[in-house]
């Protein structure tokens, strides 16, 4: 059993609770507690590849993610479902996360994991 | 007994979240259970911050919250790296930004891995966010 699932579900660059979830991704991984990390909902946008820095970004959600295996997160998913509703059909995204189909699935994975905290 | 770790992230202002999680704590410790540790994050670090005032009909939640840990002797965690990017500052983060501090005891300001590294240590603890 994975001791800590991390679901995020807001899109980056509108407030900082997409940075708060991979911060407290990264603490957990960095204390040895095996960690995974789901995107739902508005969350899906951060997995979207080409994000380009503005003068309001300093730094760029699709860079910071590419170095979660660097930490040892590797078990990352994002809800298809959430992905389909809310992304232009042209949207390529990150292939670092593994897509969960249907509910059931994320129930499985909410199921799977001792401590679980929402973003 | 059981033993309880509670993550608050919901803003004070925005929110009930962060009131329901002082009414969780205290009744953890009314029946006989261990509040291990409570851990304000995201937007609920601005509940440490001394400038908080309220008018005498509004609920203090701030003075509520240092009467509980004072009475319990507890330490309210706050994140470091949540607060700074919020403008809550700590003694030593003061000194550094040339400052005045306006963190108010018994919050104090640590690094989040001191929350995490109590389940490492203790996998029973039950994390509980508001």
């Amino acid at each position: 059993m994975n001791e800590i699932l991390i679901v995020t579900s807001h899109a980056p660059y509108s407030g900082l609770q997409a940075d708060d979830a991979l911060d407290a991704a990264l603490a957990a991984s960095n204390v040895g507690l095996r960690v995974s990390v789901l995107f739902e909902s508005h969350g899906v946008f951060q997995l979207l590849l080409g994000q380009q820095k503005d003068a309001t970004v300093n730094q760029l959600i699709e860079k910071r993610m590419k170095a979660l295996p660097m930490f040892d997160i590797e078990d990352i998913y994002y809800c298809k479902q959430s992905a389909d509703q809310l992304l232009p059909k042209e949207s390529v995204l990150s292939t670092i996360a593994k897509p969960l189909v249907n509910q059931t699935d994320i129930e499985r994975l909410i199921d799977a994991h001792q401590h679980v905290l929402r973003f | 007994m059981k033993s309880f770790s509670l993550f608050v992230s919901s803003s004070p202002t925005l929110s009930h979240q962060c009131a329901d999680a002082l009414l969780f704590a205290k009744q953890v410790i009314q029946s006989g259970h261990q509040l291990r540790q409570v851990f304000f994050y995201s937007e609920a670090v601005s509940i440490a911050m001394t400038q908080h005032q309220a008018n005498n009909s509004t609920f203090n939640l701030h003075k509520e919250w240092k009467k509980f840990a004072e009475e319990q002797a507890l330490t309210l965690k706050v994140c470091v790296t949540a607060s700074l990017k919020r403008g809550v500052l700590g003694t030593h983060e003061a000194e550094y930004a040339d400052q005045a501090s306006n963190l108010s005891t018994p919050f104090e300001q640590v690094g989040m891995a001191d929350y995490f590294a109590v389940f490492k240590d203790e996998p029973d603890t039950i994390s509980v966010q508001f």
